[in-house]
């Protein structure tokens, strides 16, 4: 039966050829679309590993990142007086300077290399109280602290994704992350410069939010007695129900000690919004922009095969005559429509499953990948089945006395 | 014969709602997608307020200085514009402006955001500014740092309730400022003019602005009429190969270079570096995608065509047997398709009407406008002629060909 069905279709190959092609493309489109779906839902049940609520980002502006001296002692001052002076308002419950901050868009990074391959971590830098305000989740060792600058080396908290990439299942805490040279090949450190140590291991850190791919992360202590560089971002958290009102009180109060720099304060929630939405956005516009296409491709069909179950009056009144039933029919057609399909859908399955190994995975895993796959090819069938139902219906009312007639 | 055959394509368009209505339904739809991407592409291209002197603008925006170890990208340096960027041959007028900071202020307790910048007086003179009230700010008070501002309408209905604005003061990140003018509102997309506020930038205090060879500051050239901006670009580079560098272990090369919007899109969309630009390439780039996009609402139109074939199989025998040369067949077929894609046209003007008037309600997307203009109209006639030659082609041979005996039996070839 099937390959008498196969039969069929490849006899009318020349007029099926375009709808095939047609509907190979609208495949391809579907599967890009369950794809990026798929992975947008699974990062989206994954955990952010920090709380944004009643937290207030205030990103400082004007700093003169080439300072040297006396005038960059004196901003490493005026730095950790803002933070002293934000965790002295009543509201605030902690207060830290940091870099890297959720949802912001300006990122430190450092780079190393894992498995023979370079790969960047984010370069938090960060005072102590930012696992309060952030209420992060340390698993393991200890959090950075305020007198991690006397030590001989530099320690580090690193999250468990990196931890698990760079050491494997190895306890991290008390190795040394080790230095590279230019080319990923291990070298010994210069002599004044201080190893990383990793003394803690905390759980997840997305920063970028719910959409974003989990990057590796490195936390360490901000040095505001001798350190080079320092955050340019506060991270505020209030106790719930504090009113708008706040916000301008916190930022006269940073405008009286460090009146030559600006202060843009925001809540992190509204920083996530503003983020999520302009990473769904485009993507909600191409996706209403593909469901315009499909249905166009659907409404196309329905035409195509309205006129084709026409044209074929006499093949179909033929069969009514010999005693086939109008369900065996309207089998027949939806029949042809489904072989018609599957050929596109194995086609457009083979082209789909090249482009994660060129590296184009959405980025995604191979689970999700499937799952988008699968969701495309389920939609596929109930698409053309919806859009065969009224020609097929035709098809059943064909009167073999009529069809006949044009012989 | 031509009326003829728009008569017979009005009449079959009318035979069969069902197939028209999808037709119509696939050309509106490609058409509106295509026509919202060249409105935007043309508010981004066109000279238009206040940016009316844009095809004679070149734009330094963005700068690289490269050492041996590191690159370090930006807008122009204050220092580098001074030392290097003036007195370029060929230039009429030049102004040096910032790229935009957010700044914030307090009214009752609520706080206010506002897109500033920092220019100097001779922005008023190769933008066009539209002024409702008072006038820009002058060299002087450049110089001497007055604190005095431009606002937009919008500003000054946000921060006076639409009550007249000059003279009025506003405290801008802790700052007074007092308001000298007020001009109409400037749409986001506009490169080099888009802001909310405009202040002196000698009023720019921040350390280190003035002595930077990188970052924070853009400059338009206003290239003289009838100059050749190839020239000018040449003494740009000229320029850059002078620079002298503090400290030449950590940088000593500098790039970029003034271009015009489309030369600047190149080199952002196409990731170009040390300020090359391919506008061409750009441009064919972006009609290829065009074309591929019309790909698959093309082989929906062929396809629904060539099923009409058989339809009209008594038409074209008829035709056929009283003499008619294929040629004359295939215009008339390809005059029908190109005529239901001219209506189709008419939906995607409208269309994109539509999509760029519903943007503005979205808070990120304000002001945007949709003028018809006669480039757009002219893509989306261009647009629907090569939709149309593009799906009526073929079938349309493919009809012509039926043979005479077939096509009036009721062909089923």
């Amino acid at each position: 039966m099937t390959r008498h069905i196969f039969k069929l279709v490849w006899n009318r190959k020349r007029s099926t050829g375009l709808i095939l092609l047609e509907l190979f493309i609208c495949f391809l489109v579907l599967c890009g679309l369950m794809a990026s779906t798929a992975n947008l839902a699974d990062r989206w049940r994954q955990p952010l590993g920090f709380d944004y609520e009643n937290v207030w980002t205030v990103d400082i502006g004007g700093i003169n990142w080439r300072a040297e001296g006396e005038e960059l002692a004196a901003d490493r001052r005026a730095m950790s007086d803002l933070v002293r002076a934000a965790k002295g308002l009543p509201e605030v419950e902690a207060a830290a300077a940091s870099t890297n901050t959720p949802y912001s868009r300006s990122t430190w990074m450092d780079g190393t290399w894992i498995d023979g391959r370079q790969e960047g971590f984010l370069w938090t830098m960060a005072t102590p109280d930012l696992i309060d305000v952030l209420d992060l989740e340390l698993l393991h060792g200890r959090w950075i602290e305020d007198t991690d600058a006397a030590l001989a080396y530099q320690p580090m908290v690193i999250s468990r994704l990196f931890a698990l990439d760079m050491f494997g299942t190895d306890d991290p805490v008390g190795m040394d992350i080790p230095v590279f040279d230019d080319d990923g090949q291990p070298t010994t450190p210069e002599e004044d410069a201080k190893i990383n140590r990793v003394v803690g291991v905390m759980d997840h850190y997305r920063r970028s939010g719910e959409f974003q791919e989990e990057r590796y992360a490195a936390f360490l202590a901000v040095d505001f007695a001798a350190g080079e560089d320092m955050p340019d971002e506060l991270l505020i958290r209030v106790r719930p129900g504090t009113t708008a009102e706040f916000e301008e009180r916190l930022v006269r109060t940073l405008q009286d000690i460090a009146p030559r720099w600006s202060y843009d304060t925001a809540l992190l929630e509204d920083h996530r919004r503003t983020r999520n939405r302009d990473y769904i956005g485009p993507i909600l516009i191409s996706a209403v922009v593909a469901g315009f296409l499909i249905v166009m491709v659907g409404l196309g069909l329905v035409g195509v095969l309205w006129l084709s179950v026409t044209r074929r009056t006499s093949e179909l009144g033929l069969r009514r005559a010999m005693g086939a039933s109008a369900a065996s029919v309207r089998a027949q057609i939806l029949a042809e429509l489904w072989a018609l399909t599957t050929i596109a859908v194995v086609v457009g399955a083979i082209v789909f499953l090249q482009f994660p190994l060129f590296g184009a995975n959405f980025g995604a895993g191979w689970p999700v990948f499937l799952v988008g796959l699968t969701a495309a090819t389920l939609l596929i069938y109930a698409f053309v089945t919806v859009c065969g139902l009224y020609p097929t219906w035709l098809a059943t009312r064909v009167q073999p006395s009529i069809a006949l007639q044009y012989e | 014969m031509f009326v003829n055959y728009l008569k017979m394509a009005w009449k079959v368009l009318r035979r069969r709602r069902f197939f028209t209505f999808v037709s119509l339904f696939g050309i509106g739809f490609t058409l509106t997608t295509l026509m919202t991407v060249v409105s935007i592409a043309d508010h981004q291209l066109a000279p238009s307020y206040p940016e009316t002197q844009l095809d004679r603008m070149l734009v330094l925006s963005q700068m690289q200085m490269y050492g041996d170890r590191s690159t370090w990208s930006s807008g122009a340096g204050y220092r580098f514009i001074e030392r290097y960027g003036r007195d370029l041959p060929g230039v009429e007028r030049m102004t040096v402006y910032t790229r935009g900071h957010q700044t914030i202020t307090f009214k009752e307790g609520r706080k206010l955001t506002f897109d500033a910048r920092f220019t100097d007086a001779e922005y008023w003179r190769v933008l066009q500014f539209a002024f409702l009230e008072g006038a820009p700010f002058g060299a002087e008070d450049d110089r001497n740092a007055n604190r005095v501002a431009v606002i937009s309408e919008g500003t000054r209905r946000r921060c006076f309730d639409d009550e007249p604005g000059l003279g009025k003061s506003v405290e801008l990140d802790g700052s007074e400022y007092r308001v000298v003018g007020v001009v109409e509102d400037v749409p986001f997309y506009r490169q080099t003019a888009a802001a909310d506020i405009w202040l002196p930038i000698g009023c720019n205090t921040a350390a280190g602005f003035t002595d930077a060879l990188i970052g924070g500051c853009n400059v338009a050239y206003l290239v003289e009429e009838g100059g050749d901006r190839k020239q000018v670009q040449a003494a740009f580079r000229e320029r850059l190969t002078r620079v002298e560098f503090e400290d030449p272990e950590r940088f000593h090369t500098m790039a970029g270079l003034p271009m015009t919007t489309l030369e600047a899109l190149s080199s952002l969309m196409l990731n170009l570096d040390r300020g090359e630009t391919a506008p061409r390439r750009l441009v064919l780039v972006a009609l290829l995608a065009m074309l591929a996009f019309m790909a698959l609402p093309a082989i929906n139109l062929v396809n629904i065509n060539l099923s009409r074939i058989y339809e009209r199989s008594g038409e074209i025998g008829v035709r056929k047997a009283f003499g008619a040369a294929s040629p004359d067949l295939v215009l008339q077929f390809v005059v029908e398709n190109v005529v239901l894609c001219l209506f189709g046209g008419v939906i995607g003007l409208l269309g994109a009407f539509l999509v760029l008037h519903l943007a503005t309600l979205f808070p990120q997307t304000p002001l945007m406008t949709f003028h018809l203009s006669w480039r757009i109209f002219a893509a989306g006639f261009a647009l629907a002629v090569v939709f149309g030659l593009l799906s009526g082609v073929w079938p349309a041979w493919k009809m012509s060909r039926q043979h005479p005996v077939d096509a009036l039996k009721g062909g089923t070839s």
